[in-house]
């Protein structure tokens, strides 16, 4: 692989579409925070509880995953990858958003709702790691022995890591550790 | 007997409230659109089950549509505006309609692989062959979409003068074309098969 | 379509009901008529659950009961299209709805059938406890077809997505028949519609299961919970 070659042509500008995919997204993780914090002292402190942890452990382990892919030679381009987690991103907090009602609705009628969270929380920021990891995969085409033992190997280290970081996270924000 | 022990709090009434409102909001957005009876009482009920009749869908796939489907659409759409209109009610419009509109998406669909066989195909024979049955398969879904078009001023002779015969016969007409579209269209097959095995063409089926 | 013919089709041939609503004008009309199915049929089956105690609790387990079909479906509705979508399977939203409504008015329709012989064992002034039993199994019984159709709200019916969507339902649905309780009242017992918003299904099941191998909690007392509770507490 020539090293110096340019990478991909840059990928163009967020259309509106795309906005707005992200805007809903983030709606999600708003709002399955914002339920999970009903009938408590402080309702508003949760809701950035989804964001902090599923979208930030994220956000941390990004950059680390995206030098390594490059020391590492691997062939897909950062724009590839970004695409990648930007649609894990779309497709978790959607998710998030279908599952607010669910979260509301134990929410308002027991007291369920923090240990629910965390499962959801779990669920989702596991959900966003599988479609990102797949993503990145497809981004792929280098089928040799070699080139599939450091991308598995790439993408095992940055879930655990990420898993790592979500639950510190999680300890931190949601039980005050 | 008790009702409960407590009366309902505030926060339980705002809810069963909320959700009220918004069962009579989307009732009353359907009988804008003209639903009647069972459709409305089941609004109230059960509304986040039928937003889909209102905001879009998800695709079942990828786009498969040709390059007349948003044509086509826009045809029918108009059309069933205008048949839903009490002054139309003389007409039993819905199943033909549903049918046409079904077999004319079809017909585009075809249309759309075959463009995409064709697409770098180069100039083999077969390639001349399929171009000219991709064309006559388009040209005749133009010609019937521009009937349907006509037919929304033909229900005006309904409403007017009560005159249901002749746009009955004008359905039974598009639904017998679109009927031979499909033998026109599927006949393109054939030649698409031809020139995969050509190897003139791309895969048919294209991410 | 009438009513009749949409009940006819659901318990005949679930598949083709669910595809055909997929048509923008066929869907609404499926949908009403399922709705009907299931406020009819979940309706007969609360009045014959109410029959145990007799008098008024005859009408409030009958306007209760549909409630306790209908908001597992509208709570968990949401969240199907996007595990649909994790799982990288595209599905209508209108085949998605239809297949929810279907699932829930057969499982009602099954259940309401099988009114008569629930009827007759609670005639026979069977233990209370017994009696709740029975109206769990009849759900369940009842709620495997009606599970069965939920499978069909995509053509490909990948598992992931509908284990995750019944898993989902069961829990609204269990918590929702705690919330909504009594159905079965006591013969001698006062009638009360609903029970203040207090405990919840799981610390309830937690409770009983240790009754049932004799362990006692010192102190049982339902507290208050969640956001409707706690607010009719203040």
């Amino acid at each position: 692989m020539d090293t110096l070659a340019p990478t991909h042509a840059t990928r163009k500008p967020l259309d509106l579409g795309e906005l707005r995919s992200l805007a809903v997204a983030t709606t999600g993780f708003a709002a399955l925070g914002l339920v999970a914090g009903l009938g408590s002292d402080d309702p508003a402190s949760t809701i950035p509880a989804a964001l902090l942890v599923d979208v930030g452990a994220l956000a941390l382990t990004a950059p680390a995953l995206l030098v390594l892919h490059q020391y590492l030679g691997l062939e897909a381009s950062p724009a590839d990858l970004a695409s990648a987690m930007g649609t894990a991103y779309v497709r978790a907090g959607n998710l998030a958003l279908g599952l607010t009602p669910f979260l509301l609705f134990f929410s308002a009628t027991s007291g369920l709702a923090a240990g629910l969270f965390a499962l959801l929380l779990a669920v989702v920021g596991g959900s966003a790691l599988i479609v990102a990891a797949k993503g990145m995969v497809a981004a792929h085409d280098d089928r040799t022995r070699l080139g599939v033992l450091k991308l598995r190997g790439l993408l095992l280290t940055w879930c655990g890591l990420t898993v790592l970081i979500g639950l510190r996270i999680g300890l931190s924000t949601l039980g005050g550790v | 007997m008790t009702l409960s022990p407590d009366a309902p709090s505030l926060p339980a009434f705002l809810l069963v409230i909320t959700y009220v409102s918004l069962g009579l909001g989307f009732a009353a957005m359907l009988a804008r659109r003209g639903e009647r009876g069972g459709i409305l009482a089941s609004a109230l009920i059960v509304w986040p089950a039928l937003l889909p009749m209102v905001f879009g869908t998800v695709r079942a796939a990828p786009t498969a549509g040709g390059p007349y489907a948003d044509r086509i659409d826009d045809a029918f759409v108009a059309l069933k505006a205008v048949c839903s209109d009490p002054a139309a009610d003389a007409i039993d419009w819905e199943e033909d309609l549903t049918a046409l509109r079904a077999t004319l998406h079809r017909a585009d669909a075809r249309i759309a692989l075959v463009d995409r066989l064709l697409d770098g195909s180069g100039g083999s024979p077969a390639a001349g062959r399929l171009s000219a049955a991709r064309d006559a398969a388009a040209d005749q879904i133009e010609s019937v979409v521009q009937d349907v078009v006509q037919l929304r001023l033909q229900i005006g002779l309904v409403a007017l003068a009560g005159e249901v015969e002749p746009v009955r016969e004008l359905l039974s007409q598009l639904v017998a074309r679109a009927t031979a579209l499909e033998e026109v269209s599927n006949g393109a097959v054939p030649w698409a098969a031809t020139l995969r095995e050509e190897g003139s063409a791309p895969a048919a089926h294209q991410a | 379509m009438t009513l009749l013919d949409v009940c006819r089709a659901l318990l005949r041939d679930p598949a083709r009901l669910i595809e055909s609503a997929e048509d923008p004008q066929r869907f609404a009309e499926i949908a009403s008529r399922l709705t009907a199915a299931i406020l009819l049929s979940a309706g007969i089956l609360g009045a014959v659950v109410g029959t145990y105690r007799g008098g008024s609790q005859v009408i409030f387990a009958a306007l209760k009961m549909p409630l306790l079909v209908l908001v597992p479906l509208i709570v968990v509705l949401p969240a199907m299209g996007p595990l649909y979508r994790l799982a990288d399977v595209p599905v209508s939203s209108r085949r998605l709805a239809a297949a929810g409504l279907a699932s829930a008015a057969r499982t009602s329709i099954l259940a309401a059938a099988a009114g008569p012989v629930l009827w007759l064992l609670y005639s026979v002034e069977l233990d209370y406890h017994l009696s709740i039993v029975l109206l769990a199994a009849l759900l369940i019984l009842t709620g495997l077809p009606g599970l069965a159709v939920l499978r069909l709200a995509s053509p490909s019916r990948p598992l992931g997505p509908i284990v995750a969507s019944a898993a989902l339902m069961g829990l609204v649905l269990s918590q929702t028949g705690w919330l909504l309780r009594p159905f079965v009242v006591r013969p001698t017992a006062e009638i009360t519609v609903l029970r203040p918003v207090e405990g919840d299904i799981l610390s309830a099941l937690g409770t009983s299961a240790m009754s049932s191998v004799g362990i006692y909690p010192d102190e049982f007392k339902l507290e208050p919970r969640g956001a409707l509770g706690k607010s009719r507490d203040r």
